[in-house]
């Protein structure tokens, strides 16, 4: 019967071409426009590490005076003073802090690598445990070259490419500024969607290119202010690093990962200089994406804008539906004469349907693609990633597509399986 | 008029269809008036003067290596050789950059011991930047080279003069802006005197209240990522921007991190607002596109179904302005009701949509200009189909059953 009935539809469409076409493309616009916006809005405020996002949490502390702080909205950023205490601590599973430098890189002695400045990430020797960043060749640096501020580093794939051609390069040593520094681990492609580690305003951008001990950065008294949210609401006693190091400059991020609520709890009042000081967050993963706007209204927006232009397509699709269904009244009267029950009627049309709404999601598919590709010109300065669909992606758009095609066809299938066969057969 | 009761008479009769086009109108109408809102909204603020002549003002951002030794002394370097640039009006070093999204604010107070009068960003720099961004002085006069202290870093903790913005000193003295002159303005407990009021500058954050509240300060940082303010004579960008990597790198440490017109600086700073335009102003036009579609499809569907009443009406003598006027007033009826329901879901949803989206609300002209709009573009649509309908030939009366 059903095959029956995808013959009719296929037959009936084919006979009003213009139509049928202006009903899917109708529908492939809408779909297209709202899974575009819908698709860069959904990886926006993806869980960027769903296997333990619940167990992440960000230090933030109310280490400022009465005058300064207000209590209730603390930086995202703590002390070096904090950051020494916290790190004594053996409360959490791990524990990481993160600042960034911008330095010269170069080969040793291919004079053909071109020198680039890098953005460089500092951090300690939980970052590659704690995010489970992906090893191609070595390792992260040990709990001692931390320590002991050793001069290594981990690559990012790009950077590896750049510098040693995509080969193993652990052991190998390359030019820091004017230091040698040696490479130490290689990572896979790694690009968490949001980057939540870092910076807010930078969720969207690729990871640094490379990663050097915390410690290192701190002996070698390298600070590059562009690359951090440093809040200093106390002047340092004098130019120098030691002095700034001793300030309440805040510019290192810090990250726990507490395996359960009882570790939470002592984590919580350890905080060294402020015991009691109420304010102080541990602020999980998705409340600090929250917190932050790191999804942005924009997009957002654009989600409500499309939705409402599917509507509208819809509502289109739905006026050429009772007109089709009213031409065919003569057809629905022969067939409900000879036998059919308005079931019957309903199930042929709602194949009908079912044929636009599904050629309609696939065509709308391939607009939504088209879609993204302009997206990712248009916001040049997005990460690219944001502008691909995954599997449920892709499956949802064809459902949306089908779903909405049979809902708003519901009233024009209904009212033309109600037609008075009587009324029909006279004018044949 | 008289066509007003027998078009209301069949609109009662087959609700559906209109209706539907109707609702269309409004969504539509809805989409539309806020679209073209934000749109305007947007471009208002990207359209804000920074203050700074955007034409031939050219940022370059270079490093001071440390390897090289003293660093203020590398930076007087680099501005000799940057001045001595065949085409280069003046260049200034500063601190941070206007619409940078980086950069120092500070809270201003009259007294020390009271209340902070207003907060705004801070230029730290020397006498030559009036030139470089080619600022308007409004009042007072520029620094002289013997105000200026040269620092490496933390020039903001220094007692100096300061040369502010209009827009701040109106805010302190909204009565008398030139009344800031010779007062000093306390920024982390240290005194600094007005001695000049520019016209416009704008700080480093687009979307902040105080973005035209700026203090110039008379002090010069050395910083090992160094920032300069050229000024070009007019035409002579390109070869500057060729000559500057040739003359300013000296020796091997040094680098040149970027070399951009400060139109660029302020292009990325809005960036994502021209994105959210572009996108906008697309779904503004496919919308419009798809309802004139609509509204089309319509209008054929009824005047097909309608073809023998039509011809009738010819042929008891209605003219083909009268056939016209009929379906023009039918669609006019119908899309008012839809600016109708529009603007009824536009002051009921505005509130939400305010709150979930924090958009501001529209305004009323905008409904009633819009209202106008949607209402032309239905008859506009309708032309077309209606001027075939008045084509209808009465003789189809005398045809087929």
């Amino acid at each position: 019967m059903y095959s029956y009935y995808f013959k009719l539809a296929l037959l009936s469409l084919r006979k009003t071409p213009l139509l049928s076409l202006l009903m899917v493309t109708m529908i492939a616009i809408g779909i297209g426009a709202t899974m575009t916006t819908y698709t860069v809005s959904y990886m926006m405020s993806k869980d960027p590490i769903p296997s333990k996002s619940a167990q992440l949490f960000q230090v933030q502390l109310d280490s400022m005076d009465e005058i300064y702080g207000d209590g209730k909205i603390l930086p995202y950023t703590i002390t070096y003073q904090d950051t020494q205490a916290l790190l004594e601590s053996d409360i959490p599973k791990y524990q990481v802090a993160l600042s960034a430098i911008q330095k010269k890189i170069s080969h040793e002695n291919n004079a053909h690598i071109i020198p680039k400045s890098l953005k460089v990430r500092t951090t300690t020797s939980d970052f590659f445990s704690m995010f489970e960043t992906p090893f191609l060749y070595g390792s992260g640096w040990s709990k001692q070259d931390g320590k002991d501020a050793a001069q290594v580093a981990v690559l990012s794939k790009e950077t590896n490419n750049w510098l040693f051609d995509g080969e193993n390069s652990v052991g190998k040593t390359f030019r820091f500024g004017a230091e040698t520094y040696q490479v130490i681990g290689v990572l896979d492609s790694w690009n968490p969607l949001p980057k939540f580690y870092g910076l807010p305003h930078m969720a969207y951008t690729q990871p640094h290119d490379l990663f050097i001990p915390f410690n290192t950065q701190i002996k070698n008294e390298l600070f590059t202010e562009k690359l951090v949210s440093n809040a200093c609401w106390h002047e340092s006693t004098d130019d120098s690093f030691s002095a700034f190091l001793a300030s309440e400059c805040m510019w290192i991020i810090f990250w726990v990962e507490l395996p359960d609520n009882q570790a939470h709890a002592k984590e919580q009042q350890s905080f060294g200089r402020f015991k009691n000081r109420i304010y102080n967050k541990l602020v999980p993963l998705k409340q600090y994406l929250i917190d932050e706007e790191v999804v942005s209204d924009d997009s957002k927006m654009a989600v409500w804008l499309a939705v409402l232009f599917l509507i509208v397509c819809l509502l289109n699709c739905m006026s050429l539906m009772i007109a089709k269904f009213h031409a065919k009244a003569g057809e629905v009267g022969l067939r409900r004469a000879v036998g059919a029950s308005k079931q019957d009627i309903v199930k042929q049309f709602a194949i009908e349907l079912s044929v636009v709404g599904v050629v309609g999601g696939l065509l709308g598919l391939l607009f939504a693609q088209l879609g993204l590709l302009a997206a990712k010109q248009t916001y040049s300065y997005l990460h690219s990633g944001l502008m691909q669909m995954n599997l449920q992606l892709l499956i949802g758009t064809v459902l949306l597509a089908l779903i909405s095609s049979l809902v708003f066809g519901l009233y024009p299938i209904i009212r033309a399986s109600q037609m008075q066969p009587s009324s029909q057969l006279k004018s044949l | 008029m008289r066509d007003l009761i027998p078009i209301l008479k069949t609109l009662k009769k087959q609700k559906v269809a209109p209706a539907l086009l109707a609702f269309q109108i409004a969504v539509t109408f809805m989409v539309l008036v806020n679209a073209v809102y934000m749109i305007s909204e947007r471009s208002d603020l990207i359209a804000r003067p920074v203050g700074a002549n955007m034409e031939n003002t050219l940022i370059v951002i270079a490093n001071l290596p440390n390897e090289q030794g003293d660093l203020t002394i590398q930076l007087e370097n680099d501005l000799t050789i940057l001045k001595s640039i065949h085409g280069v009006v003046n260049a200034a070093p500063i601190t941070g950059l206007p619409l940078e999204g980086w950069g120092l604010y500070m809270d201003f107070k009259l007294d020390p011991n009271e209340e902070d009068v207003a907060y705004g960003g801070y230029f730290g720099s020397n006498e030559n930047l009036i030139e470089a961004f080619d600022l308007t002085l409004l009042a007072g006069e520029n620094f002289l080279p013997s105000d200026i202290q040269k620092v490496e870093n933390d020039g903001r903790f220094k007692s100096s003069k300061i040369i502010i913005t209009k827009a701040l000193a109106e805010k302190i003295y909204p009565d008398n802006w030139r009344e800031m002159l010779g007062k000093s303005l306390y920024y982390h407990k240290e005194p600094h005197e007005v001695i000049g009021i520019v016209d416009k500058l704008q700080n480093a954050w687009n979307f902040w209240s105080a973005l035209e509240y700026t203090v110039i300060s008379a002090v010069q940082e050395a910083n090992d990522t160094q920032r300069y303010v050229v000024q070009v004579e007019p035409s002579q960008m390109a070869s500057v921007i060729k000559a500057i990597p040739e003359k300013l790198l000296t020796h091997p440490y040094k680098q040149i991190d970027s070399i951009e017109a400060l139109s660029e600086v302020k292009r990325r700073s809005y960036q994502e607002d021209i994105a959210t335009n572009k996108l906008l102003t697309v779904v503004c036009i496919c919308l419009t596109i798809i309802t004139i579609f609509g509204i089309l499809g319509q209008a054929k569907f009824n005047i097909s179904r309608r073809t023998k009443q039509i011809g009738t009406r010819r042929a008891l003598g209605a003219s083909k302005l009268q056939v016209i006027r009929y379906f023009m007033l039918e669609n006019a009826i119908i899309s008012t009701v839809g600016v109708f329901i529009g603007v009824l879901a536009a002051i009921i949803l505005n509130n939400q949509f305010v709150e979930l989206l924090s958009l501001s609300p529209v305004p009323a002209n905008f409904l009633f200009l819009g209202a106008i709009a949607i209402i032309l573009l239905g008859q506009i649509a309708v032309a077309y189909p209606v001027s075939q309908a008045a084509k209808i030939s009465p003789a189809i009366t005398t045809r087929g059953a």
